[in-house]
């Protein structure tokens, strides 16, 4: 092992034990501190991370742009967004006072020149992106059994029915027959519907839960050092 | 690239290396390297110069590996380590080869202090004990008519004063000397004091004296020829001094050499005369023209022992009955000169001698002073020097300075002007203080040796006997037909075109077509070698172009040809011959690369480039071969295709390229029936929403009845105290405000209604906002309707927004006032000081649980269980009411239900808000909620369900028609 990775493999270790005794030795103070300290630092550089996404979302599009790639259309719209948002909030302070008495750009994340970019591009683009998906999602659940029938297909489409029956507003035309004991039929077809499904979450859930203290026991024994590469 | 073979382990190697990689042996050998070994041959020794001092003993017992340069003991003749030969492979033939003199004459000079007397040799110690008498009797010479000039001329008699001075040395000794034998002391009597060793002759020590019993054994076969009896007739007067020491005096007693004559009681030795010695005795004794060398040892009264012949060996017994050959050929000297002696046959002897020997009977004059030079050696194969040395020509000291001259060849020639110049050899051998112009005939005036001079003129005498006066019936076959051969002018003309027999050699039948032939012609023509039958007519030319070789001049030392290893095809023509191929013994002198058969070069060229032998050649292709790909080299069989499967196939490539090719679209006209479907489910949409809103108000009436949830929660918000500030989150969207709004209104006018003032923040940018601006129209509505007036700050107000998700909540239930300063509008600087929050700032360290109770409006389940598990904790005696979607409700009841519940209170969605409305009483009633409520109820119930239901039987039936078309059609 050379000498760059066992200091890595050290300061993961290090690190990692530090901040589970921290956890688990909240009353130590020593701990307490060194796992504060180690989480400021990560979240720091978390904050840089961000920084350094945008400057390279910058890039790739712009090298998009320049080399005719396909799609470089959409990176100029990109681009243009990029630049606009940058501007507006570096030339506000310095336009505001020629800007009518109405008109308050503001300044920060919260301007009202932000917030009117977030409510009226950001927050309706994605609306409309979230119902594009709803269209597609009917539209391929209305070819299923064309495409291909088989048993599988079948079932996909059964279960979607009931769930669509299940979690939808119940429209006053149908009817909702009690069942069983102050169990209706809305109510069996919600049951059909979430016992498999939780049952599923939680299988995923544990599965996950040990996968993560695998993990954990990995790293902090070094066994697993995905720093290395 | 080369591959060279490793002589000692047989890898293959690169040629560029020097050693094997393999064992570190010597690949190439040190051809330029021609250091005289112990065994070297005494040829090489004039190329270095002697040494004053001879070598340490310490080193000649050890040999250093010339390819590992190992140390190796002396004996060995390849390397202990690296199996490298040590010495050359002229050891092996030392009875034939002249390095077997060499070893000869290093026994002789080995240790003499250690060699006994008792152990010399029979004939050493026979010249020891008797050189006043001598034992042997010695033919008598010929007279001076049928002797050539050369020999006459060394027939004179030789005076003492003559004797050269390491011939003097032979004289018996005065006084014995402390580090020589015996026999040598006698032989250095004279001496005032022993000369220095030359350093071509190696230190005595490497090889220890021989016993007497094997000194026969040991003793070169070129001194057993002259230990054999020679025909004294014929003894030439060229014998070189060195030679009369074993030889009697002659009747002129004044020309023995010194150590000869000083040879004491010669009755007295008689019987130390070696057998040998005898032998050489009895035809001494009948040849009437011995020379005076010969003549000397060669007492008449000294009978031939039948006994000692059997000791002799053979070939040395049959050596008198040699005829004498006719000295025509003239291309060397010392095998001539036997054949120009008288042959004088013993006839106790000459049966058993072979007949090539008796061919060499009459040879009383070879040159001992070339004892490398065996008297068997045929003439061709003589080494060069050595006929260059024995050719005729002009006396080579003349021209040659004797300074110039090796020593070995200016005490031969040159050596008579100061005892300086002798080899050390000789002068140790000789009377070291005796002037050289003193021998009279042995030494001619310019300086050659007589034998040698004796040599060069027979060489070039033509009146020396003709061969056809030989009997030649024992000669070998080549000598045989040496002497029978015509001579020149009975040769056939030599031409390019002659027609050559079947036995002549390759290279001679390869030079006919070449003109190379034509050459041979005019150095036939000059040549007065005969023809032999047997050599035929390449023998002929050989002898004539020896005939032409002018003598090496006295002081040049001898040339190896580096030809020497080639064919003759590819020797240099020297005066239009080729040289004679080497003979064997000769051959096995040289080095042993030279002499291992040349590997054929390997074409090979491929070099390695890549891994660890890139740059060498000759490896393996490891790459090409394995590593670089190939096609594949397997055969793949050849498909047999019917008719009808190439139909298919065209078929099947016809649909691939049709549908390879595009296609038009066929233009579809558009859906009209969908498209007036989906307006449709619009239009019933939106009449299901206004039908019940402006055309039939009340189809859906609000709840009668409240769930206990709700009920729960406005008991809950019905029991906050007033003094205590609540604190509502706002953690939900612009999107959710349509369903959250009305609940959160209904609560907000509760609240303020009681008199509890109304602290408002957000985890989510937009909620802070929203907060704000559905408390401020609360408030203004409120004022309206109720007269109350609510102000910002006072009655209400808004931190803002609250980052960090889980751990900003966290920190917020610990600690309210480190998370905000100011509030959202930016009004007040200081949020815990205002009217609104001033009694929770004068409480000490408070927190959540100094709220009077949380409000939570989280439009998901997440941000919902956030406050659940992070702020609970903190705020337990603040009753904790959630206000969430209809779709977050499952999630969030279980946090409701139960005993003790985490939330007091719940109310779920757009029923809950009518619920919470009707519980609390007219007053709270909004009318947004009831127009909500209306058009939800229409929307679901009229919009949603009906075409939900109706849609899908529809589509049902439509598909039922489609299969029934489907299965009718």
């Amino acid at each position: 092992m050379k000498l760059t990775k066992l200091v890595a493999t050290l300061i993961a270790v290090g690190t990692g034990w530090i901040v589970l005794l921290g956890y688990f030795l909240p009353e130590v103070e020593l701990f307490k501190s060194a796992n504060q300290s180690l989480l400021g630092i990560a979240s720091q550089l978390a904050a840089v991370v961000v920084l350094v996404g945008a400057i390279n979302l910058f890039l790739v599009h712009t090298k998009k742009l320049t080399g005719n790639t396909p799609g470089w259309f959409y990176s100029l719209f990109v681009l243009f967004g990029l630049v606009a948002v940058i501007l507006l909030n570096v030339v506000a302070p310095f336009v505001a006072p020629f800007l009518p008495a109405d008109v308050v750009l503001g300044v920060g994340p919260a301007s009202n020149a932000n917030l009117f970019i977030f409510k009226y591009i950001q927050s309706a683009a994605g609306a409309a992106i979230a119902g594009l998906i709803f269209f597609f999602l009917v539209l391929a659940g209305y070819r299923v059994l064309g495409r291909r029938m088989t048993l599988a297909t079948f079932a996909f489409v059964v279960s979607g029915a009931i769930t669509l029956l299940a979690l939808a507003p119940w429209p006053t035309f149908l009817p909702n027959p009690e069942v069983y004991d102050n169990t209706t039929l809305r109510d069996l077809l919600r049951t059909l519907t979430l016992i498999p499904s939780i049952a599923g979450a939680r299988g995923l859930l544990l599965g996950i839960a040990l996968g993560v203290v695998a993990t954990g026991l990995r790293v902090l024994l070094a066994q697993d050092r995905p720093y290395r590469e | 690239m080369a591959v060279i073979r490793c002589q000692a382990c047989g890898k293959p190697n690169p040629d560029f290396l020097e050693e094997c990689q393999f064992c570190d042996a010597r690949l190439k050998p040190l051809t330029g390297m021609l250091t005289p070994s112990p065994n070297a041959l005494p040829p090489l020794a004039p190329m270095t110069p002697p040494a004053p001092e001879p070598a340490p003993a310490a080193n000649t017992n050890i040999i250093k590996c010339q390819a590992c340069g190992k140390p190796n003991p002396a004996f060995l003749d390849t390397c202990q380590f690296c199996d490298a030969r040590l010495k050359p492979l002229t050891a092996q033939f030392t009875d034939d080869a002249p390095a077997a003199t060499t070893e000869w004459l290093i026994s002789t000079r080995a240790k003499p202090a250690e060699t006994p007397a008792n152990t010399l040799p029979d004939w050493l110690q026979a010249m020891e004990a008797s050189p006043a008498e001598p034992p042997m009797a010695m033919p008598e010479p010929e007279p001076a008519a049928e002797i050539p000039e050369w020999m006459r001329g060394e027939s004179e008699p030789i005076t003492p004063a003559d004797t050269p001075d390491w011939m003097s040395a032979s004289a018996p000794a005065t006084a014995a000397e402390d580090e020589t034998p015996d026999w040598l002391k006698a032989m250095q009597a004279p001496t005032a004091e022993p000369a220095p060793v030359a350093d071509w002759m190696p230190p005595a020590e490497i090889t220890p004296s021989a016993p007497a019993s094997a000194a026969d054994d040991e003793m070169p076969d070129w001194l057993r020829a002259m230990q054999s009896p020679q025909p004294a007739g014929e003894a030439p007067t060229a014998v070189p001094d060195w030679m009369r020491t074993g030889a009697e005096p002659t009747p002129a007693a004044s020309e023995t050499p010194a150590w000869m004559s000083a040879a004491p009681e010669p009755a007295a030795a008689q019987e130390d005369v070696p057998d040998w010695l005898r032998a050489m005795q009895a035809p001494a004794s009948e040849a009437p023209a011995a020379p005076d060398w010969m003549s000397a040892p060669s007492e008449p009264s000294v009978p031939a022992q039948p006994a000692a012949e059997e000791d002799v060996p053979d070939w040395l017994r049959t050596m008198p009955a040699s005829e004498p050959e006719p000295a025509e050929d003239s291309s060397t000297a010392w095998p001539v000169s036997p054949r120009t002696a008288e042959p004088e046959t013993p006839t106790s002897q000459g049966a058993d001698m072979p007949d090539w020997l008796r061919a060499m009977e009459p040879s009383a004059a070879q040159p001992l002073a070339m004892p490398d030079l065996p008297a068997s050696t045929p003439e061709a194969e003589m080494p060069d020097w050595m006929r260059s040395a024995s050719a005729p020509g002009e006396p080579a000291a003349e021209a040659t300075p004797a300074s110039d001259l090796p020593d070995w060849m200016s005490t031969l020639g040159g050596s008579t002007t100061a005892a300086e110049s002798q080899p050390d050899w000789m002068q140790s051998s000789g009377a070291s203080g005796t002037p050289v112009e003193s021998t009279p005939a042995a030494v001619a005036d310019d300086g050659m040796p007589d034998w040698l001079k004796a040599m060069q003129s027979s060489a070039s005498t033509p009146e020396v006997p003709e061969l056809g006066q030989t009997p030649g019936g024992d000669l070998p076959d080549w000598m045989t037909a040496m002497e029978n051969a015509p001579t020149q002018a009975a040769l056939p003309p030599v031409s390019a075109d002659m027609a050559l027999p079947d036995d002549a050699p390759e290279w001679l039948k390869a030079m006919q077509g070449t003109g190379e032939l034509g050459a041979l012609e005019s150095t036939a023509a000059e040549s007065q070698i005969p023809a032999t039958e047997a050599g035929g007519d390449w023998l002929s030319a050989l002898r004539g172009s020896a005939a032409e070789l002018e003598p090496l001049p006295i002081g040049e030392a001898p040339t190896f040809s580096s030809h020497e290893g080639a064919p003759p095809s590819d020797r240099p023509v020297s005066g239009g011959l080729e040289e004679a191929a080497l003979p064997s013994w000769l051959a096995a002198m040289k080095p042993i690369d030279v002499q291992a058969a040349p590997l054929d070069e390997e074409a090979d060229v491929y070099e390695e480039r890549v891994g660890v032998l890139a740059g060498m050649r000759g490896v393996l292709r490891a790459e090409p071969v394995v590593a670089l790909p190939r096609k594949s080299t397997v055969q793949v069989h050849k498909l047999e295709v019917t008719a009808d499967q190439t139909r298919q196939a065209n078929v099947l490539a016809a649909l691939v390229s049709a549908d390879i090719q595009a296609r038009t679209a066929p233009k579809r006209r558009p859906a009209i029936l969908p498209m007036v479907e989906r307006w449709l489910v619009v239009l019933a949409l939106l009449v299901a929403i206004a039908l019940p809103l402006y055309g039939a108000p009340g189809l859906f009436p609000l709840p009668t009845t409240i769930s206990p949830q709700t009920q729960a929660a406005f008991n809950t918000v019905n029991s906050l105290p007033a003094d205590k500030p609540a604190l509502v989150v706002f953690d939900y969207d612009p999107a959710q405000s349509g369903e959250l709004n009305p609940s959160a209104s209904a609560l907000v006018r509760h609240l303020l209604l009681r008199g509890i003032t109304v602290v408002g923040l957000s985890t989510r940018p937009a909620g802070a906002a929203l907060g704000d601006v559905l408390m401020n129209s609360v408030a203004l509505s409120l004022s309206v309707s109720e007269s109350f007036s609510y102000t910002y700050g006072v009655n209400y107000i808004s931190l803002g927004y609250l980052p960090g998700g889980p751990v900003g909540v966290a920190q917020f239930a610990s600690n309210p006032q480190d998370a905000f300063v100011n509030d959202f509008r930016g009004v007040h600087a200081d949020v815990w000081n205002t009217s609104a929050l001033s009694g929770l700032s004068a409480q000490s360290g408070f927190t959540l649980n100094n709220f009077g109770g949380l409000i939570v409006l989280a439009a998901t389940p997440d941000s919902a269980r956030t406050w659940i598990e992070q702020a609970h904790p903190q705020a337990l005696a603040a009753p904790m009411i959630a206000v969430v979607s209809a779709g977050v409700e499952p999630l969030l009841l279980p946090y409701a239900e139960g005993d003790d519940p985490v939330l007091k209170g719940l109310i779920s969605g757009l029923p809950g808000a009518a619920q919470y409305e009707a519980q609390a009483g007219a007053g709270f009633s909004h009318d947004s909620t009831a127009q909500s409520w209306t058009t939800l109820g229409g929307g679901l119930i009229l919009g949603a369900l009906p075409l939900l239901i109706l849609g899908n039987i529809i589509a049902s039936i439509v598909s039922l028609m489609r299969r029934r078309q489907q299965r009718r059609g």
